[in-house]
């Protein structure tokens, strides 16, 4: 496998917005082709992630940037992971040889296609999704299990909120940001015990963009400083139909150990990370999946300012899902995207200092007997 | 894409799901759970073949399925889809059963009053409203009735 390099990035602010996923792929796209300093043309092939708009979702974005049919579309499902699994894709096809540069677009527009107030769901053939299992009532099943198994309390979990909207305050794609209370966020509205609305990311739309490169490209474009892809890692989701620790995750601690091994390094090694934080919950539960505390410390961590600016590992420099909302197909990208800024030194307002290794995983899909359907992983370094 | 006009002639579902849930006249519901006549796993829902990929039998048993259960964990949801929204809020959980199947249902009973840990049994009511307006019954839990 070759060495592949992120050239180029580019997102849209993130919201409920009233132009749709296409017209959010595009702006993606062309920020991310004007950052790489390329030409539209020099791109070989592009994947687009998407989980809710329809069909040929690429071919709807490329079209009207007048690329189609110079270059193969490849559109990529797999629910919230989409974004990722693009650029994984992406990354796939410049690693093996076949393509020298390659662009994974994640875009999603929810807010124009949804009814307002309908909670997200697996699909009515999966028993759970039949029986009204929407994803907030299944992430609260975990929470209130963490909660049972560690002490944790609701006000314990709200500050995850309040951490990663402090951490968005200056961030301009943001959506949801800035000083946010305790009180505010356990007074809002009631989805699902313990999780107020404030606890829970929102249904917005947005889209982002990531053009990869091999080795050869980055000279010829002359980049002094690339942001190198160490890890691109892709697992499906392990299913049994018997009990499971829903305070742990099989597919998130799967995925972790197989981007550090591809990576050759551990979490120790990582300064910085974008996680799944579609709830409170999640982030303290990913970063013990992800190994960066033992099982049942991630509220240690989160209490003692380890997840924060000046800790061990900033979690959701950007303002996480949380603050984004997080548009199913883009999200990943998105991520990956604000990782590559962080490590160019672009994040004026909420830099890392310093940070050199970051981390991104995002995960998707929920089936009966699985924790999720797919989760996709990468680890950047500078 | 099939016409919707011909699909709303058909009736919609009252009853989910024959293949899980058995009502007998006489004696309380189960459960029913498949069992691979060659490898011995107990699956529930309903698996054709064997999803043991050193398996893939389509051999299968019903067996009935212990109908009471431990919750593993329980909340209380005030938001769902469209078609259930007049039943919220409620409670649901993960129940574990004997047979190593963990069971996600709806749960009959006041919202807030279940706790992790805690012994159910199966029930039957209504899990949510069909195309035609009409409650489908299914599965459920409540607190073990003296």
């Amino acid at each position: 496998m070759r060495e592949v390099y992120i050239i180029g990035v580019g997102e849209t602010p993130f919201g409920m917005l009233k132009d749709d996923f296409h017209i959010l792929g595009q702006r993606a796209v062309r920020v991310a082709v004007k950052d790489a300093g390329i030409k539209w043309n020099e791109i070989d092939s592009a994947f687009v992630g998407n989980g809710t708009n329809g069909i040929v979702t690429g071919q709807r974005i490329f079209r009207d940037l007048g690329m189609c049919g110079k270059l193969p579309i490849i559109n990529v499902e797999s629910a919230c992971s989409a974004g990722a699994l693009a650029v994984h894709s992406a990354y796939i096809r410049v690693a093996t040889g076949l393509d020298e540069t390659s662009i994974g677009v994640g875009a999603e527009n929810a807010s124009l296609h949804r009814e307002p107030g309908s909670a997200p769901s697996p699909d009515m053939t999966d028993i759970e999704g039949f029986l009204g299992a929407v994803m907030v009532a299944k992430y609260a099943l975990r929470t209130q299990r963490y909660m049972y198994e560690t002490g944790a309390t609701a006000e314990d979990l709200a500050q995850v909120t309040v951490k990663n909207r402090r951490h968005a305050k200056n961030n301009p794609f943001a959506w949801r940001k800035g000083d946010i209370t305790v009180e505010e966020i356990l007074n809002s509205r009631l989805i699902a015990t313990p999780l107020t609305l404030e606890q829970c990311c929102g249904m917005t739309d947005g889209a982002g963009a990531v053009i990869v490169a091999s080795k050869e490209v980055v000279k010829r474009l002359g980049i002094s400083k690339p942001v190198k892809i160490i890890a691109s890692a892709l697992v499906s989701g392990p299913f049994s139909v018997g009990p499971k620790d829903e305070t742990g995750d099989d597919i998130i601690t799967m995925g972790t150990q197989k981007a550090y091994e591809q990576a050759g390094l551990g979490p120790e090694d990582i300064d910085m990370v974008e996680c799944h934080d579609a709830f409170t919950i999640t982030e303290l539960m990913y970063c013990e999946a992800m190994g960066f505390c033992g099982k049942g410390e991630g509220l240690k961590m989160l209490r003692d300012g380890d997840l924060t600016h000046g800790g061990k590992v900033v979690f959701s420099p950007r303002g996480g899902m949380l603050s984004y909302g997080h548009p199913m197909g883009a999200s990943g990208a998105a991520q990956i995207a604000q990782n590559v800024k962080q490590l160019r030194g672009q994040c004026k307002g909420y830099q890392v200092e310093g940070a050199k290794v970051a981390l991104s995983q995002v995960t998707g899909g929920g089936l009966q007997g699985t924790q999720h359907a797919a989760c996709t992983t990468h680890i950047l370094a500078i | 894409m099939a016409n919707p006009k011909n699909k709303t002639k058909e009736e919609d579902i009252t009853f989910f799901h024959p293949d899980l849930l058995e009502v007998p006249e006489d004696s309380p519901p189960y459960l029913k759970g498949y069992k691979c006549k060659k490898c011995g796993k107990i699956w529930f829902p309903k698996f054709v073949p064997c999803p043991n990929p050193d398996c893939w039998s389509e051999e299968m048993e019903i067996v009935p399925l212990s109908r009471k259960g431990k919750i593993y964990s329980v909340t209380d949801v005030f938001i769902g889809q469209p078609t259930m929204r007049e039943y919220m809020p409620m409670s649901m959980a993960y129940v574990d059963l004997p047979e190593d199947i963990r069971v996600f249902a709806q749960l009959e009973g006041e919202i807030g009053s279940f706790r992790c840990g805690e012994e159910v049994e199966l029930t039957t009511g209504a899990v949510r409203t069909n195309r035609d307006g009409k409650p489908i019954t299914s599965y459920k839990f409540r607190k073990v009735q003296q």
